[in-house]
């Protein structure tokens, strides 16, 4: 699936926020490349920059205090952060389409959910209204929204979170875009409505051989749903594997770590809840506009050495397509 | 559904509007001096002249000499059915002058409240999408200067700079006689106030729905600035503008009363404040009723436009 050209690519791209405690590095340096028809999940703690990573692909960091100060986001050809307004909205909800963690605020609570599918339909395929409203219809049944028909003339308010995320994939997919970035889409959900949303987007993705990044805490998502994983740490990328060989045979410390933290069934079924956050690591993610000069997760680290203080791991191939930045050989 | 919802609500407006009533009535009999005198045609001069006989046979005539509550049951009575009385001093019907009064103010109020909303509303908009910038500078200082500017005063300034110093618009006159030309400067003077209002709470609530999660994904749709900000924001930030528009109502209704009566416009307000110089006690019961029924009304129908707007509170 990984061995054909690459849909989306991100080099280097480093995003700032100027703030009074100065200079937020929330994304300092990330490359990665997704195909058609693949699933390349992003993980990373709370405040790793997960967000704001996904948000910079579409130009969509408030700005100010949000900047895109380096890199590049290369897409059909063209470099997305340096490309003018009119041409990054025709890109937008169209060729690459994004789904927020929160179902409950996305949607607007004014506009009928017809409204707001159609929305994109008429913006970027020149639809009429009455073909928009039929294709939004569609679309609620593909997202398979029993009585769609009726839908069309409801409200946001009027239905559950399941059904927003189900209705926000469905803006989404609308105009069958190339690209679309899931934003932890699962997380504000019960645990038996994640599973169907995660399901109809892998659905949705092999019926129209859409590249999706999806976005998540979660390594049980990642294990679900994901071709290739990029594990992120402090606004940084620090490993990038296959699935199978990153949960095999993990070779950063932090993901052996993210890896020791699922919660266990024991632990489940003693009333913890599933989705909680990654914060089993000891220690906390460093404030982002205060890192080390050395590696970001050295104190949380139970294999640190003197060098790891005083360089920067080098992001380097460990075994074939495994990547990642440490200074130490993990053993399998 | 909506019909239910507004009879319900016209119900509930029944009490409101007898308390305006009573609050009318007593507002005709609590000012100080003597219809009878006034109903005369004599001034406080002419009180002492006055033979006590003749005062009370006039007094009997107008039923003043009835017990209050008998007064008020037979004054409410009447105007339930449109009959305000006669007039004791033109001894033309109150009706009728409220009548012929009514076009001006009417006119005057959905003038002003157009430009006010459109007016505030923009600021309001310009201000907020163009935070912190050049534009909203300046939208904010109309504002402030704009709240902070009595009515009255700012009538008279505007009468002096583009009535008298550059003689643009009548000094004062009605409408039948310049047209649009006499309705400008009374319709700036009152409309500063409330468009100054609406603007700020126009900036503020559209600031604050703008940085909600809902903004974000119809940016990510790919929809123009303009879509965004007048379509997905302006319909979510409208609801407690409008609020702050129906309260807006009231304060007109006061400016209109001293501003028609600087600009001699012949309207509700100009009746009122002749009917208190001459004590005329039902053309001042007559004018206040009125414009209080018009104040619920407009009350009532800012609740059922609020429900309109936003499909949450159809209950
Ligand atoms: N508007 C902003 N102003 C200043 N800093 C910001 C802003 N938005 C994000 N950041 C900073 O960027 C960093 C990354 O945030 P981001 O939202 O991308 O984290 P995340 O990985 O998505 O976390 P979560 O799992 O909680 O969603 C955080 O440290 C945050 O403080
Ligand atoms: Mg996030």
């Amino acid at each position: 699936m990984d061995a054909q050209a690459p849909v989306l690519e991100l080099k280097n791209l480093e995003t700032h926020f100027e703030t009074r405690d100065g200079t937020v590095r929330a994304v300092d340096g990330v490359s990665y490349s997704v195909g058609a028809g693949e699933t390349l999940a992003v993980v990373g703690e709370s405040g790793c920059g997960k967000s704001v990573l996904s948000l910079s692909i579409l130009r969509l960091i408030p700005n100010p205090p949000g900047k895109i100060v380096g890199g590049s986001v290369m897409f059909g050809g063209e470099d997305l952060t340096q490309v003018s307004e009119e041409r990054i909205r025709v890109i937008r909800g169209n060729k690459i389409s994004m789904i927020f963690q929160e179902p409950m605020t996305s949607l607007n609570p004014m506009m009928t959910i017809g409204k707001q599918i159609s929305e994109p339909l008429t913006q970027h395929m020149g639809l009429s209204k009455k073909q928009a409203t039929n294709r939004a219809q569609e679309m609620l049944d593909l997202v398979q929204i029993p009585d769609s028909k009726k839908w069309l003339g409801g409200y946001p308010h009027e239905m559950s979170g399941g059904m927003r995320q189900r209705v926000m994939i469905a803006i989404a997919l609308a105009c069958d875009p190339k690209v679309l970035i899931a934003d932890e889409p699962t997380t504000a959900l019960d645990v038996t409505i994640q599973a169907q949303i995660l399901l109809l987007i892998r659905n949705l993705q092999k019926k129209m051989g859409t590249a999706v990044i999806m976005v998540t805490h979660d390594l049980g998502v990642v294990a679900e749903v994901a071709d290739r994983v990029v594990v992120m740490y402090a606004g940084r990328k620090v490993e990038e594997a296959n699935v199978k060989d990153l949960f095999a045979n993990p070779q950063h410390p932090y993901t052996i770590g993210l890896m020791t933290a699922i919660p266990r069934l024991d632990k489940i079924t003693n009333g913890d809840d599933l989705n909680e956050r990654l914060t089993e690591i000891p220690g906390v993610v460093l404030p982002l506009y205060d890192l080390p000069v050395g590696c970001a997760f050295a104190d949380r680290c139970s294999f640190t050495t003197d060098k790891c203080r005083t360089d920067k791991p080098v992001f380097e191939e460990k075994s074939p397509s495994h990547w990642a930045a440490c200074w130490q050989e993990m053993s399998s | 559904m909506l019909t239910t919802v507004l009879l319900r609500r016209l119900i509930f407006s029944i009490p409101t509007l007898l308390g305006v009533a009573t609050l009318a009535f007593m507002l005709g009999h609590m000012s100080p001096g003597d219809p009878a005198i006034a109903a005369m045609g004599l001034d406080l001069e002419g009180y002492s002249s006055v033979e006590p006989e003749e005062l009370e046979r006039v007094r009997e005539e107008l039923g003043l000499n009835k017990p209050i509550l008998v007064q008020y049951v037979g004054w409410l009575t009447r105007a339930l059915q449109g009959d305000f009385g006669t007039s004791y001093v033109s001894t033309i019907e109150v009706s009728e002058l409220v009548f012929e009064a009514l076009p001006t103010t009417m006119l005057l109020l959905v003038m002003t409240m157009s430009v006010s909303i459109v007016v505030g509303i923009s600021l309001g908009i310009v201000s907020a999408v163009f935070k912190g910038r050049t534009g909203d500078y300046i939208a904010r200082m109309i504002a402030i200067i704009g709240v902070s500017t009595p009515t009255f005063w700012f009538a008279l300034v505007l009468m002096l700079c583009f009535a008298v110093a550059i003689p643009i618009f009548p000094v004062n006159g009605s409408f039948d006689e310049f047209g649009w030309k006499a309705m400008a400067l009374p319709t700036m003077a009152i409309a500063l106030h409330p468009a100054a209002l609406i603007a700020r709470m126009m900036r503020s609530s559209m600031l604050e729905v703008l940085s909600h999660d809902m903004i974000r994904t119809a940016t990510a749709k790919g929809l123009s600035r303009w879509r965004v900000y007048m379509v997905h924001g302006l319909r979510n930030a409208i609801n407690p503008v409008i609020t702050v528009i129906g309260f807006q109502f009231a304060n007109l209704m006061g400016g209109a009363v001293a501003v028609e009566f600087i600009f001699s416009l012949p309207g509700l307000g100009s009746l009122l404040i002749e009917g208190i110089y001459e004590k005329d006690i039902l053309v001042i019961q007559g004018a206040v009723l009125v414009i209080g029924v018009a104040f619920a009304l407009s009350n009532l129908l800012v609740d059922l436009l609020y429900m309109i707007i936003d499909p949450r509170i159809r209950i």
